[in-house]
């Protein structure tokens, strides 16, 4: 009788990016293709909500496919799971157009330091109510995830397996911005992030670079970083790893306002790094 | 998942959702998954022992040799045998609603699984015929919830609420 009253659970699997889990999706000639919008997922969240879905889920990937010919030109070509939004922020986006669907995500403990994702779903658990769900991943096979992973733990940016590439762009190569997937045969088109939209990326990108470009000056000018001690405040502002070299200088910057405070103090002692095996 | 109001709408509508992928599609995960470049290799020439060798994936390798029966595939081999960018690669549902549940009833109560994860293959469409005409069957056959159970999908998902302490416990209990 039990097994008579068992209900089905029903989980959507959705990609934050121009296509479905098949990548051709894109060119299905019903697809919507406003996936640059909170709309598009607004409209899906209502309807998986509309069909009482237990659960919508999104996969995460940190980088571009581009093993195929060593670049990603031609992924972007073929609009083959060119762009991956972030999911926590899509899964607020739905979480505000719906009561009860569950909104879950895929989130890299490799690129994010878990502190970092612990308070982020439990921020987003409350305030969308208790209906945020979260998988953590080593996320290290992707290309970007690996460069980070082997910076962090070696000081290099090197690969960790000999037949690994990697890819030195930021979150989005910014000579494609603006570039369109066009498949001859139908005639569609899937526009890639264009500029004005991007802002939010080139100003990453920019600080970035910036931040880098600063720590680099500090270290010419031999500002004895590792003498000096970090200050209660901009420890604050560290992730809690414990592990020396884990906080990038960059990195810390693009996120926290403390990036005045944080610029040529923060430099450790450099470390050789171990040889890659 | 390809539910149509009958069986030859969505038998249409999958030999759409076929035609929507390309070779292009199936290099480009493939070099992705197995961490080698397929670019590299010409279509039609069998991959060396020791090119398969340096594949990341190996299960994946394995399953592509095995299914294909060849000891060295072709890059013709893996896209066509692995199905990678197509609809081949996963199990699909096809049919009217009423076919497609009743595809879905076998999996869930022989042997049983919990549910299911459905993936799209086009947006929102494939949600849409879903919510429209799927659901509304499997709630007709009871396979599935016609009111969401409480609020939050632990209820909904029949999972008990722990307590804020304890995880201490079941770590204490491990030492033990």
């Amino acid at each position: 009788m039990a097994l008579q009253n068992r209900m089905m659970t029903l989980v959507a699997f959705l990609q934050a990016q121009n296509c479905s889990n098949l990548s051709g999706s894109w060119r299905h000639p019903a697809t919507m293709l406003d996936f640059l919008t909170p709309e598009y997922y607004q409209r899906i969240a209502g309807t998986l909500e509309d069909g009482k879905i237990q659960m919508a889920f999104f996969d995460d990937r940190l980088a571009l496919p581009d093993i195929y010919t060593g670049h990603h030109a031609e992924a972007i070509g073929a609009g083959v799971r060119t762009v991956k939004l972030d999911p926590r922020t899509i899964m607020m986006a739905m979480g505000m157009v719906t009561q009860r669907l569950g909104l879950g995500a895929t989130y890299s403990t490799t690129y994010y330091e878990p502190y970092h994702v612990a308070r982020v779903f439990a921020t987003m658990d409350l305030m969308l109510k208790s209906r945020a769900a979260v998988e953590h991943r080593d996320l290290a096979q992707q290309r970007r995830g690996q460069e980070l992973r082997s910076r962090r733990t070696h000081g290099t940016r090197r690969p960790l397996r000999p037949g690994g590439r990697v890819h030195g762009c930021g979150p989005w190569p910014l000579e494609h911005l603006g570039r369109r997937c066009a498949d001859p045969s139908t005639r569609r088109t899937t526009a890639l992030p264009i500029r004005q939209r991007c802002t939010g990326w080139i100003t990453w990108d920019i600080i970035f670079n910036r931040a880098a470009h600063s720590a680099c000056r500090a270290r010419r000018k031999g500002i004895p970083c590792s003498s000096r001690r970090v200050s209660p405040a901009a420890a604050s502002l560290l992730p809690r790893s414990g592990r020396p070299g884990v906080c990038d200088l960059p990195r810390a910057a693009g996120w926290y306002q403390g990036i005045r405070h944080l610029q040529g103090r923060r430099r450790r002692r450099r470390r050789q790094p171990p040889a890659c095996e | 998942m390809c539910v149509g109001e009958t069986e030859a709408a969505a038998t249409d509508k999958r030999s759409i959702i076929e035609g929507t992928a390309r070779e292009i599609d199936a290099l480009v995960l493939l070099s992705e998954v197995l961490n080698y470049d397929f670019a590299s290799k010409p279509i039609d020439e069998p991959f060396t022992d020791a090119e398969l060798t340096e594949f990341s994936f190996q299960g994946f390798r394995d399953r592509v040799i095995r299914l294909s029966g060849k000891k060295n595939p072709t890059v013709r081999d893996f896209i066509s045998t692995s199905g990678r960018g197509t609809i081949k690669e996963h199990p699909m549902f096809c049919g009217s609603p009423k076919q497609v549940a009743d595809q879905m009833e076998e999996w869930f109560t022989a042997p049983p699984c919990d549910g299911f994860v459905l993936a799209a293959s086009n947006m929102p469409g494939a949600y849409d015929d879903v919510v429209r005409l799927l659901v509304p069957e499997l709630q007709r056959c009871g396979l599935f919830q016609k009111e969401y159970a409480g609020p939050i999908p632990r209820d909904n998902l029949g999972l008990p609420i722990p307590r804020a302490a304890d995880w201490h416990a079941a770590r204490r209990r491990a030492a033990e």
